[in-house]
């Protein structure tokens, strides 16, 4: 039996490497817009995720310390309402029709672009992060549109990639080390001779790197759900986003292959990656990436070498896309739960509509967004808070007795409690705080199906 | 091999089964978990497909479990009566280890004696001696261990089509395969370290094996994965019972359980090939002894099931040993005594094997023939969909014998504070509070208590502590006790 897999001389393989670029449209275009079809026949709310709401709000309030947003701004001018869903999507399309370009301009080989754009569209990561009004995915299409202008023939574009570079160094500080890092990269290996316009543009970002010191930007945005290393890692353990455990597996076959062929500077780039990581899960998305890159190296040399039993390649070959395919079709199976829900928008419009617009609303870090979007409402617990105030949610979200709770609320002008169908599998109903809403003090002020809104009277009444 | 030897080790393996076969008709009834396997057992065959959605165990729920062995059985069971599949199948299985052995000590050892013995040892061991288990582990040695000599073996054209099948099956039928998977991992850093080159399709079997199998084991256990994550390879087991699961046991507990002959010899085999005749073989049987002792250190498999196959690990070992000691005894002064070495070990194997082997057998946890008849009067005697409270390992008992919801059973995966529920159980045998009772009752919708003569024996009880007359009526009295309830609490 031929063992033509990874070679010219297996038709299939020919045949994707020559529509290369329309499958990987078509499949991204498949895979982004799936979920969004599913939401759309099922009537549930089109823009998903926390992140979604948060660059919601903060195109509304752009400041010098997040001009990344300005793109989410101009097309939510376009794009209104629950439109917006689609801006991700927009993104993702022009990202990738910008990497096609690059793949031009740079002559990467075809069959290794190929195989590690397809590992990166296929991962959770890229679809969580292109499913959802994400930072990382404007700035994606921000650094890829920079790469664009920068390698344009024209003297007269290449000094308008400066603008989206510095948008994207807005973000996180992770961010602006990344384009810091790959503009000197490309400028040290391609260019390699002294250009006033890369200089430029290294210097310019490499104030922007101080800037954002100075300024405390953070290390890493977010964070915009309950981290957990290992489960937002390998998307296949329930995480909210992450990448195949095969592809964990390939990648750590091809850390072993780099190493032999002694490529050390990647492993720099990755120990980097791999500490913020740890740091905060939120750059998962570079982590895919690192691990892409990692699984094409393991993949190319696994495959295109002659193995000693055929049979057992082919299988080996075929069981491995079955498990891609596999993970990334349990994905999208979930992805519509991330929320919120069609109750919760309802409920929560109740909110912005029925009750006074200084209210303090309590829930639980992860609805701190829905809060301040959709309600317009204060949050009182978000992921973003100091110390203290987090505390002090821990302690009302742990409380057993009305004698710990009411003061907690009391004490910080809390007026409303949302609870929503994702709080009431998590809290126990029959003791801890949600049991504690049956006490007199408080009065369910609207509900719809399982997301409900409680009023807290300050005062007792008899 | 010679005729004398074939005829030998089929005297063995008879020897083994017909012994098993003596006890599992001797006893009279199945071990506790035994129940839930015979159960879907007898679904396939009726419905042709396991009962994943089970409307009695906790009040209904999904299951999530490898059906392969079920299959297997109710294939058999199409034929013949479950219960006779159910004793006679899995001594069929335990006593085919006895010529796996053989084949793979004779591979290493180039000795048919010492193979024979090996043999012999696997046959009765005592830890595999329960002959009244039902469950997947009676398929799940002999199979590993059918893959492990056709790995052993993979430069012959057939042996790679045997372990392709044998490692697919393995894959469906226990995820204790991850036991091989480890192995192999452990194979490779050996041999990476003690610079043996490992041939290159030992390498592609590895690594096809590890996308098979993790790709196997995501298809069927997809849901408790994204709900439990990592933590579900501890099955949601309660905490208060987890050290039954997972015991830490000392060196002479694991010495009387795999037995001292095959331990010593194994700890003498395992020194002198690590350190000394280094043979990729014995690196690889080894790895699988290092694989097992970790995952079982890390609670990862239940140690009855990593010391089975530790056990017949070392059996494998004890050949190598057999052989080492009559090549020394033939170099030294005593040469003449070689020929006492058989009967020597012939003698140590009974006095060390056989009889705790018997012991074992007989000291299996099977309900009674009257806690039986307990359970059978509830199917006849009460209406469908009435709960049923008894011991946690007699849950399975109230499904398949009384065909009612059961509290609790020994399937954790997935149960939403199975801590809180272990707690109400218990405490229904012990409290002395009716009111407490009744609400743990009335939460779970529970009309009938079983106080079986297990349950009296492990609670020191003959009756609950918080009977009255006006809420419990006892409704069966033969040994085992059954109470109706007739109270309900009312909630404002």
């Amino acid at each position: 039996m031929k063992q033509e897999i990874f070679t010219e001389k297996n038709l299939y393989f020919t045949f994707c490497l020559h529509h290369s670029k329309k499958i990987l449209f078509v499949l991204m275009i498949l895979l982004l817009g799936i979920p969004l079809l599913v939401n759309v026949l099922q009537g549930n709310v089109l823009i998903t995720g926390t992140e979604s709401y948060y660059h919601l709000y903060e195109s509304n309030n752009v400041t010098i310390h997040n001009l990344y947003v300005i793109p989410i701004s101009i097309l939510t001018m376009v794009l209104p309402g629950q439109w917006a869903s689609i801006i991700p999507l927009i993104f993702a399309i022009c990202s990738l029709l910008f990497v096609f370009s690059i793949q031009n301009k740079l002559k990467i080989q075809q069959k290794y672009f190929f195989l590690f754009v397809i590992f990166f569209v296929i991962s959770p990561a890229f679809i969580y992060t292109f499913s959802t009004i994400s930072a990382y995915a404007v700035y994606t299409f921000l650094v890829l549109s920079g790469f664009v202008l920068l390698t344009h023939n024209s003297s007269y574009i290449k000094p308008i990639a400066f603008f989206p570079f510095i948008l994207a160094t807005t973000i996180d500080i992770l961010s602006t080390s990344i384009v810091l890092c790959s503009v000197f990269v490309y400028y040290i290996t391609k260019i390699n001779k002294r250009n006033a316009l890369y200089t430029t543009l290294f210097i310019i970002l490499g104030i922007m790197f101080i800037v954002n010191l100075f300024f405390h930007q953070p290390f890493i945005i977010g964070p915009f759900h309950v981290e957990q290393i290992v489960p937002d890692l390998i998307s296949d353990l329930g995480g909210i986003s992450g990448v195949s455990f095969f592809l964990v597996l390939l990648s750590m076959m091809g850390i072993t292959f780099l190493w032999k062929m002694k490529q050390y500077s990647i492993y720099i780039i990755t120990l980097f990656i791999g500490i913020s990581y740890c740091i905060h899960t939120q750059s998962i998305f570079y982590v895919s990436i690192i691990v892409g890159l990692f699984a094409t190296v393991a993949f190319t040399r696994t495959f295109e070498r002659k193995w000693e039993l055929q049979d057992v390649k082919k299988i080996a070959f075929f069981v491995f896309f079955l498990g891609l395919a596999f993970s990334t079709l349990t994905y999208i199976d979930r992805i519509d739960q991330i929320g919120p829900l069609t109750a919760d928008n309802e409920v929560l419009t109740w909110i912005k509509v029925n009750t006074p617009q200084n209210s303090i609303v309590f829930s639980t870090a992860e609805n701190s967004e829905y809060i301040r979007y959709i309600a317009e409402r204060t949050p009182f617990n978000s992921f973003s808070q100091d110390a203290t105030t987090q505390d002090v949610s821990a302690s009302i979200l742990n409380s057993t007795y009305i004698h710990e709770l009411f003061p907690l609320l009391e004490n910080n002008n809390i007026t409303l409690i949302y609870i929503n169908k994702k709080m009431k599998e998590e809290f126990d109903q029959e003791q801890g705080f949600t049991f504690l809403l049956k006490n007199e003090r408080f009065k369910l002020a609207h509900s719809h199906e399982e997301s409900e809104v409680w009023a807290f009277t300050k005062e007792y009444i008899e | 091999m010679e005729t004398k030897y074939r005829y030998i080790l089929v005297a063995i393996f008879c020897l083994t089964l017909i012994t098993r076969l003596i006890l599992a008709f001797t006893i009279p009834n199945f071990t506790y978990e035994s129940y839930f396997h015979i159960e879907q057992a007898e679904h396939i065959t009726q419905d042709g497909f396991p009962q994943y959605n089970d409307p009695l165990s906790y009040g209904g729920r999904q299951l999530f479990f490898l059906p392969l062995f079920h299959y297997i059985a109710a294939f058999f069971g199409m034929v013949l009566p479950i219960e006779l599949v159910a004793k006679v199948l899995p001594s069929i299985f335990l006593a085919s280890l006895t010529v796996l052995v053989y084949v793979i000590s004779r591979k290493i050892s180039m000795n048919e004696t010492a193979s024979l013995f090996a043999a012999t040892i696997a046959g009765f061991l005592p830890i595999i001696f329960t002959t009244n288990a039902f469950t997947p582990e009676t398929l799940f040695l002999p199979l590993i261990f059918v893959a492990i000599y056709s790995f052993l073996n993979i430069d012959k054209k057939n042996s790679l089509y045997i372990y392709m099948i044998s490692f697919l099956l393995l894959s469906i039928l226990h995820p204790a395969t991850f036991l091989l998977i480890m192995g192999f991992g452990i194979y490779t850093l050996l041999s990476f370290v003690e610079g043996k080159e490992i041939h290159r399709a030992e390498i592609e079997l590895i690594l096809s094996s590890i996308f098979f199998y993790i790709w196997v084991q995501f298809l069927f256990f997809k849901n408790i994965l994204l709900k439990e994550g990592i933590s579900f390879v501890w099955q949601n087991v309660p905490p208060q019972i987890i050290q039954e699961y997972f015991p830490l046991l000392s060196i002479p507990e694991v010495v009387i359980l795999v037995s001292a002959i095959p331990f010593l010899a194994g700890i003498f085999v395992v020194y002198t090939s690590l350190f000394k005749t280094k043979d990729k073989k014995t690196f690889f049987l080894i790895s699988l002894v290092i694989s097992t002792t970790l995952l079982s250190w890390l609670r990862l498999i239940e140690s009855h099931l990593s010391l089975s196959f530790l056990g017949i690990i070392l059996a494998i070992l004890f050949a190598l040993f057999y052989k080492d000691v009559t090549e020394y005894f033939t170099k030294t002064k005593w040469s003449h005594l070689k020929k006492l070495i058989p009967i020597t070990v012939v003698i140590l194997i009974c006095l060390t094997m056989i009889f705790p082997a018997i012991t074992t057998a007989l000291d299996q946890e099977t309900p009674t023939s009257n806690d039986i008849d307990a359970f059978i009067w509830i199917q006849e005697n009460t209406n469908e969909g009435v709960g049923v409270l008894a011991l946690i390992e007699e849950g399975h008992l109230v499904s398949y014998y009384s065909k009612r919801r059961n509290m609790m059973d020994t399937n954790f995966a997935l149960v939403q504070d199975v801590e809180q529920k272990f707690k109400d159980l218990g405490s229904v045998f012990t409290s002395s509070l009716e009111t407490y009772v009744l609400s743990i009752l009335d939460e779970e919708n529970i009309q009938y208590l079983i106080l079986t003569s297990r349950a009296q024996q492990k609670y020191g009880i003959n009756e609950f502590k918080f009977l009255s007359d006006e809420c419990f009526e006892l409704v069966y009295n033969k040994n085992a006790k059954i109470y109706k309830k007739h109270c309900t609490l009312t909630r404002e």
